[in-house]
């Protein structure tokens, strides 16, 4: 179930980007690295959006490697995490848009 | 015009063409597809990079970051909650789901696996070998009657050790087929229990003839008799059985009466008109067979009165 969302996804994402001619490695190489790009950059939103204790807090969560406990913190600390995450993303691809475009 | 001369002259209008059919040098037509592709895929690469370039400058100026381990978590959950949520996205998070679970073991490792299950099936493959080799080493031969064989085979349906639509022959419902034995009884042993019964029943048959005086006796079963006597037929159950060979153990002194009678018949014969001749041995042998003959008679009579008044029972 995860693998045929997983692999519908990065179809998608193939799609608006417009990878469609490449090859498979190709794509793949593209979408990990942008991927990359969008992780960093949420992880900077939400670094803005924290304040130090909090940024602590979720220092010992992620140390204990608890992915659920760290979504969850961030659930009780950022209104709409999943919209705010979404939004990132979308700017990070729309920069990356132009960027490949400039 | 020589081959080599041709080649010389084309060489001068198409050099690579020209190399190319000599075998020197490949040459590829790209399709127009390919030629774009090449190009902005490095494009596409470059502008990752500059973005990455762009990002980590950012990181750089916000100090103190999260620790590497926490950007990883943290980047991981929310990439993955993102990528679930509206299908952008993809890289490393997804990169993890979509790979088999057999790309995380490398080459070496699973060689190695199937050069130890290999090994291991010869092993026990040998050890089969040599077992089948010596049968008699490998399985101790099992007592003959140490524990009765028991073939529970039901009246009706296949034995439960008949494979469905095997070939089997028809057998009849037998409760104790020849394979059973019980246990500490051999064969012999049941063989010759049945000869001794045979015979314990030709003398009770004899027996009762003679006490009885009756037409005909026969065995009905284990147990009971048929006796036929003046054309009446009467079944002799044990217990009556029972009562016969109780009356037939009786001593003359036991049947009053017929001791009276004898003891009346001897004193007559002694006091009356064979006095002097009784000296005799012949008269006392004669005598004696008289006596029997009469006991007999009596013992008929009463053999015949128990079996009657037994069946009137009934």
């Amino acid at each position: 179930m995860a693998k045929n969302t997983s692999i519908n996804l990065k179809q998608q994402i193939a799609d608006k980007l417009n990878l469609s001619s490449f090859s498979a490695p190709q794509q793949q190489k593209i979408i990990s690295g942008l991927t990359e790009n969008i992780s960093n950059r949420i992880n900077l939103a939400v670094f803005e959006r924290l304040t130090e204790e909090e940024r602590k807090e979720l220092q010992k969560l992620a140390k204990a490697n608890k992915k659920a406990g760290v979504l969850k913190f961030l659930n009780s600390k950022i209104d709409d995490l999943q919209s705010f995450a979404e939004q990132i993303a979308v700017e990070t691809i729309d920069e990356f848009k132009k960027i490949r475009e400039g | 015009m020589l081959e080599s001369d041709k080649l010389l002259l084309r060489s001068e209008d198409e050099p690579e063409k020209n190399l190319a059919d000599a075998g020197v040098v490949k040459t590829e037509k790209e399709t127009p597809e390919k030629k774009e592709n090449k190009p902005d895929f490095a494009k596409v690469q470059e502008a990752v990079k500059e973005q990455a370039l762009a990002i980590k400058q950012e990181l750089k100026e916000r100090k103190p970051f999260f620790s590497p381990k926490t950007a990883e978590i943290l980047g991981t959950a929310l990439v993955s909650m993102q990528l679930l949520l509206t299908g952008c996205g993809g890289g490393k998070p997804a990169d993890a789901e979509t790979k088999p679970a057999v790309a995380d073991v490398d080459q070496e490792t699973i060689d190695k696996l199937k050069k130890q299950l290999a090994e291991d099936f010869d092993k026990k493959w040998k050890e089969k070998e040599e077992a089948n080799k010596s049968p008699k080493a490998a399985a101790p031969a099992a007592p003959v009657a140490s524990a009765p064989k028991i073939v529970a085979e039901k009246p009706s349906g296949p034995s439960v050790l008949e494979m469905p639509g095997a070939a089997s022959p028809k057998r009849e419902w037998n409760p104790f087929p020849p394979s059973v034995s019980l246990p500490g009884v051999s064969r012999a042993e049941k063989t010759e229990e049945k000869i001794e019964k045979e015979k314990k029943d030709k003398v009770l048959v004899k027996n009762l003839q003679e006490w009885t005086g009756a037409d005909k006796v026969e065995m009905l079963s284990d147990e009971d008799i048929l006796i036929t006597i003046n054309g009446q037929g009467y079944v002799i159950t044990p217990h009556v059985l029972k009562l016969l060979e109780n009356e037939n153990k009786k001593t003359e002194s036991e049947i009053e009466g017929v001791h009276k009678t004898f003891g009346e018949m001897a004193n007559g014969a002694r006091a009356g008109i064979f006095r002097s001749a009784l000296k005799k041995k012949e008269d006392i042998r004669r005598n004696e067979e008289i006596k029997v003959e009469k006991m007999e008679k009596t013992k008929v009579k009463r053999m015949r009165k128990i079996i009657k008044d037994e069946c009137d029972k009934f």
